[in-house]
């Protein structure tokens, strides 16, 4: 029996022999080609000639550059490198890039560019003292550089006062300042930009002219509160299902469909003597609660609702079959090419039945936009960084990075204004294969705002439609408009690791459940003893405290400034 | 007699029948509905999910996911590793498993101590990743390969429950005709173990398959991307216009035009790169599965203890 | 344990004695022979335990010495020396975990959904192997095992969002069929009611990784001696009682280990599961430490608090992974090894 099995052991152990070999074999084949791979990456630093290979960090997951940078002159790459001499290896983690910088914070090498959003990372760089103070870069490497004479004073002011120095380029450069270099080509901009918010309402047109229903009915609480009860009892249906009276905005109605409501009724972060104290502490908040609760009780809004993820949000959308949308607006698509068929209309605030007056916060000062871009200190070509910075905020770079190549790739017409071309309309469209428009952060509104014409109804009729609706809110003239910048807190004011923060996390995990509770109370009784409940359990868990804190720098902000705000509806 | 008991049976074959038809629908029918829903047009697909069929079909998708010069790189990257890792480390851990399992063997307390701290205890991202800097594995191929070459001691404790299982008189008889641990382990051991090595391999091989975390941290050169990982990012970038409208600019026309123009329109959209990619980088496992079946067949021991 | 005894030199006798007394004991022994002992095997034995124990001691020893981190307040900026020269923080990472006001509710949760999904799962899965393993035909049988293993190469996202849809009050199927049944007459809101979650994840689970969770016990039938079943149906046993009597006892060790690892990971939820069916609503019953130390922003920049999560688990895991274990021996005489 033991022969026998040792015959068959024999079979076995080629197999495993020849196992073993493949494996080293593969093992020394991988190895080898990685070698090899690795030593074609070097640089040669003495051929000036050649591109200088230089890392690009980036902690956004989804922001997608192409990934291999191509040389060829008549590509947006190309192009750059032809001008700067450089060319790129980006670094983009799929998740936790905080974490990896961190790692290599840890081990000393950090990349050349690094381009982050996170505001923490923000500060932990800052604060590494590894990265250049742009001022310092510019001036020793670009001494002509344009952006020692033209950069946005206001927004240097507002980055030096969030850093305590210039050490980061802000992405989507936008301000006053920016805009007297840049004027907009079009008050459309400026009215987006000044007072465009995703927050709103927007109504089906063809479901109210089904209904019988006017924009104008649609103007007050009341108004809208009748509305719902019309369509309620209309039964009607779209291809076969019912309407949705109001389609809150799924998971995240919290955040927004619940905020949308609170600006309508004039809630404000500041007491009338213009303390900061937590918006939701506004006892306006107890009338937007009351409203939630009154829609879900009367089936205006299905429970089920607070539960949809947002691609379940906008299939529903798609579908035709809501009437009415409050929330991030953006968050439904609509202005593509699905649903705007649907003719979505909004009547701006919806003012309350308590009489009290609609509020929108606007960022009047500078911001500092979004991504950050930091060049290393341990960079091995400051030159030519800095050389490149200018080039790729300059009106040629940005013309090229933005939109490509003249003739090819746009025209410009009798105003001056830029027209793209089809090519070039999908060349942006490919932003991820073809580089244009691809790199983000050194994007500048009030440069795009200046150069590319309005949008007409011809050739955007959903971005129209989104833009009117989502600027109601700021031109109507029951709005009262203040600036949200005399409450911004520096970077990670309230370290989430310290007593504060561990109560505002207590907070904030609170309310979550809390809300949800108020707002599905079955009657008042039960709504105003819940929400009593809540306003008492936020005290003990230590609102105040943390209110107090942040209004400390409210109360600074007011003095940098020089202004105040106080609640428009005491 | 018999025939209740053949009636007995009977009806306990259908009923057994009938319920692993149930089960397999309950189990194949989400993996049908990714399927179907990765071959539907995109845009089409934010009216609602197909349930059965899709309602416009496309290839689009799978082109897409296909088209990319990169997944080749990315899908050999990931098949030898998990060639490599799961022969050597089988095998490895099976050896360390069998020497673990003599009751002969001294100072056994030390394995096991040694064993169970590297199952439970940490020491987190910071030192592993300066380790493999030390040790020049970082950014390089063989960190996907020198620390997974022990499978874990949880794999130890299985292999070692059916090495003991194994009767002595095998071992006994092994002993006297002279045979070392070696010979014992090759020729023994191994052709007795086949189910548990194949299980264990199975396990093994699809864990190295879906690993995405070490391209992630100890990598940052794009050849050394995995299949998962670069399904990930292939889904991240698609996804990047659900995310920017969650960026404060939320105002900005350019925004605006960047979340229409990336965002749903045409036949491929984000949801359905994430299903097209999630099948397809799952295809080869599943394919692979039925050859490691055959080893789960009844019968191994069959007389090995007699004579 | 034998030694090799001194052999005096004087008679052949005593030495043939010593050989005789040898070869008795071989054919004599029965449970443990005593070969083994001696310097050649222990080196033999050595040498194959020697390749693992470098790789774990390298890769899983020396690391440890960033558990220190969880003691401190550590910023990453002052690279690997800040993790000894950081300040200690007096387990203030600690505190973090259980500071929430909700802590005992999310341990509750947290350890409630473990035991429903092992008290639960363990059994179905174990039942679906011995189900499976009665089907005769061998190539219907291997697909049923391809395909009941499919799901669990699904993600969460996927697979979960389609429960979600299933599971919906607006014209979602279970509903629609429980409302045309006219078991119900109002839809039942799964996702809202706290009531219905500890359910849909654990029914969600097991779908998922049914046929996943069944290998080792195939694997471990597999390896039942089939003579024993021979000799049972001699004997007049039916299926069942095969079952109860061979096929049980037959991969008890395995049932045992994967029993007591299952009790061990008690304080662990699956993050992504819980995560894509966790809303404002259900929160009471969804909230468990894995979720809420995501949500209160400790992605890893934390990493002393991170840090202080895993060595805590890892702690518990331990102590339940004993106790488990000292229980198994005493119930079923088969523990971990």
């Amino acid at each position: 029996m033991l022969k026998l099995k040792k015959i068959k052991m024999g079979e076995l152990e080629m197999k495993c022999k020849s196992i073993i070999i493949f494996v080293v074999i593969a093992t020394m084949l991988t190895t080898s080609g990685c070698g090899n791979s690795k030593k074609s990456q070097g640089t040669s630093s003495n051929a000036s000639k050649s591109p200088v290979s230089t890392t690009w960090f980036s902690d956004v997951p989804f922001w997608n550059p192409p990934t291999t940078w191509s040389t060829d002159p008549s590509t947006v790459q190309g192009a750059i490198t032809q001008k700067t001499g450089l060319k790129f290896t980006m670094n983009i983690p799929a998740q936790d890039a905080d974490a990896k910088l961190s790692l290599l914070m840890v081990s000393g090498v950090l990349p050349d560019v690094i381009t982050i959003s996170d505001p923490v990372a923000i500060q932990k760089l800052e604060k590494s003292k590894k990265v250049w103070k742009l001022d310092d870069l510019l001036k020793k490497y670009d001494p002509k550089s344009h952006i020692l004479t033209d950069f946005p004073a206001d927004i240097k002011t507002a980055l030096v006062n969030r850093d305590g120095a210039w050490y980061a380029w802000p992405s989507h450069i936008i301000s006053k300042d920016s805009a007297k270099e840049y004027p907009v080509s079009d008050p459309y901009y400026s009215n987006v930009n000044n007072l465009g918010n995703n927050y709103g309402i927007m109504f089906n047109s063809k479901i109210m002219s089904q209904a019988g229903i006017t924009l104008n009915d649609l103007k007050t609480e009341d108004g809208v509160l009748a509305a719902f009860k019309k369509v309620n009892s209309m039964n009607l249906k779209v291809n076969g299902t019912s309407v949705i009276p109001m389609l809150l905005d799924g998971l995240t109605y919290q955040n927004s469909s619940f905020l949308t409501l609170e600006n309508f009724f004039g809630a404000m972060p500041v007491d009338a003597s213009g303390n900061y104290r937590d918006l939701f502490m506004d006892p306006i908040t107890k009338h937007s609660l009351s409203f939630l609760n009154t829609c879900i009780n009367n089936n205006y809004v299905d429970p089920n609702q607070l539960t949809m993820d947002n691609d379940a949000v906008k299939s529903v959308i798609a579908s035709g079959r809501v009437f009415s949308f409050i929330g991030n607006t953006a968050d439904t698509f609509f202005d593509a090419n699905i649903g705007h068929q649907d003719g979505w209309v909004s009547p701006g605030p919806v003012l309350s039945n308590k009489g009290t007056k609609p509020v929108l916060s606007v960022a009047q000062q500078a911001g500092t936009g979004w991504m950050q871009t930091f060049v290393s200190t341990s960079a091995k070509n400051p030159e030519k960084i800095a050389k490149w910075i200018s080039y790729m905020s300059s009106v040629e770079g940005l013309k090229l990075t933005w939109y490509g190549f003249k003739g090819k790739d746009y025209t410009i017409d009798s105003k001056g204004l830029l027209i793209q071309t089809t090519a070039g309309l999908q060349n942006t469209k490919d932003y991820s294969k073809t580089g244009t428009g691809a790199y983000w952060p050194f994007a500048n509104i009030s440069f795009t705002d200046h150069v590319i014409p309005a949008p007409t109804k011809e050739n955007a009729p959903g971005l129209l439609e989104s833009t009117t609706v989502i600027t109601a809110l700021g031109l109507s003239k029951d709005t009262v408009v203040y600036d949200s910048s005399l409450l911004t807190l520096p970077n990670n004011y309230i370290d989430s690791n310290s007593d504060i923060g561990l109560i505002q996390t207590e907070i904030k995990n609170y309310k979550l459940a809390q809300i949800a509770k108020v707002v599905m109370a079955k009657n008042d009784s039960s709504f105003n003893s819940l929400y009593n409940d809540m306003i008492k359990k936020l005290k003990d868990l230590g609102q105040d405290k943390v209110d107090s804190k942040i209004n400390d720098q409210v109360q600074k902000n007011y003095k940098t400034y020089n202004s105040t705000l106080k609640a428009v509806n005491p | 007699m018999n025939e209740s008991k053949s009636l007995g049976d009977k009806v306990f074959n259908i009923t057994n029948v009938l319920i692993m038809l149930i089960l397999m629908f309950l189990t194949l029918y989400p993996f049908w509905f990714s399927i179907v829903n990765s071959l539907n047009d995109g845009t089409d697909l934010i009216r609602g999910y197909c349930f059965f069929w899709p309602r416009q079909f496309t290839l689009a998708s799978w082109r897409t996911v296909l088209a990319d010069p990169s997944i080749m790189n990315a899908a050999w990257i990931t098949a030898s590793r998990t060639l490599i890792v799961t022969v050597v480390s089988i095998f490895n851990t099976a050896m360390f498993s069998y020497a673990f399992s003599r009751p002969y063997l001294k100072h056994k307390k030390f394995y096991s101590v040694l064993g169970f701290v590297s199952m439970y205890f940490s020491g987190g991202l910071i030192p592993v990743f300066m380790l493999f800097k030390w040790l020049g594995l970082y950014d390089n191929y063989l960190v996907y390969i020198i620390p997974s070459l022990f499978a874990g001691f949880f794999n130890v404790i299985i292999f070692n429950a059916n090495f003991k299982a194994i009767p002595d008189s095998l071992f006994e008889s092994a002993k006297t005709d002279g045979a070392n641990e070696f010979t014992i382990f090759f020729r023994i051991v191994l052709p007795l173990s086949k189910p548990v090595l194949a299980a264990l391999s199975v396990f093994v091989a699809v864990g190295i398959w879906n690993d995405y975390g070490t391209t992630l941290f100890f990598t940052q050169s794009n050849f050394l991307d995995t299949l998962q990982y670069f399904t990930l990012k292939l889904v991240l970038s698609s996804q990047a216009a659900d995310h920017l409208k969650n960026v404060a600019l939320q105002t900005s026309p350019e925004l605006a035009s960047l979340l229409s123009k990336s965002a749903g329109s045409g036949p491929v959209t984000s949801r359905t790169i994430e299903l097209a990619s999630m099948v397809l980088a799952s295809l080869p496992m599943i394919i692979i599965y039925p050859f490691a079946q055959k080893f789960f067949v009844k019968g191994v021991m069959i007389g090995s203890i007699k004579g | 344990m034998r030694k090799k005894g001194k052999l005096s030199n004087k008679s052949a006798d005593i030495q043939n004695k010593a050989v005789i007394h040898e070869q008795t004991k071989t054919t004599n022994s029965r449970k443990s022979f005593k070969l083994g002992y001696d310097f050649h095997t222990q080196m033999e034995l050595k040498l194959m335990l020697l390749p693992s124990v470098i790789l774990i001691l390298v890769f899983s020893f020396i690391p440890l010495f960033g558990l220190i981190i969880a003691f401190k307040q550590y910023d990453p900026i002052t690279g690997i020396s800040g993790i000894f020269t950081s300040s200690w923080n007096n387990f203030r990472n600690f505190k973090i975990i259980f500071h929430s006001f909700d802590f005992v509710p999310m341990l509750i949760n947290t350890l409630g959904i473990n035991l429903l999904n092992n008290l639960v799962g363990v059994p179905v899965t174990l039942l679906f192997a011995l189900l499976l393993n009665e089907v005769l035909n061998s190539r219907f049988k291997s697909f049923i095992q391809t395909v009941t293993y499919m799901p669990h190469f699904l993600s969460w996202v996927i697979y979960g969002g389609l429960f979600i849809t299933l599971l919906s009050t607006d014209g979602g199927v279970v509903n629609t069929i429980l409302m045309n049944l006219h078991l119900i007459s109002k839809p039942i809101q799964f996702l809202i009611d706290p009531k219905y979650f500890w359910g849909i994840a654990v029914v969600t689970s097991l779908l998922k990784d049914l046929g996943w969770g069944a290998i080792l016990y195939l694997s471990s039938m597999a390896g039942i001696d089939m003579e024993l079943y021979e000799a049972a149906t001699i004997d007049g046993a039916g299926r069942f009682k095969k079952m109860l009597y061979i096929t049980i006892p037959g991969i008890k060790p395995t049932l045992m280990i994967l029993i007591i690892f299952a009790v061990s990971g008690m304080l662990n939820n699956n993050f992504t599961q819980i995560y894509i069916f966790q809303n404002s609503l259900n929160l009471p019953a969804s909230q468990v430490i894995d979720t809420y130390v995501y949500q209160i922003g400790l992605q890893q920049l934390q990493f002393g608090v991170a840090t202080a999560v895993g060595l805590t688990k890892s702690v518990f895991g331990v102590l339940l992974l004993v106790g488990a274990n000292y229980l198994s021996r005493k119930l079923t005489d088969s523990g971990l090894f």
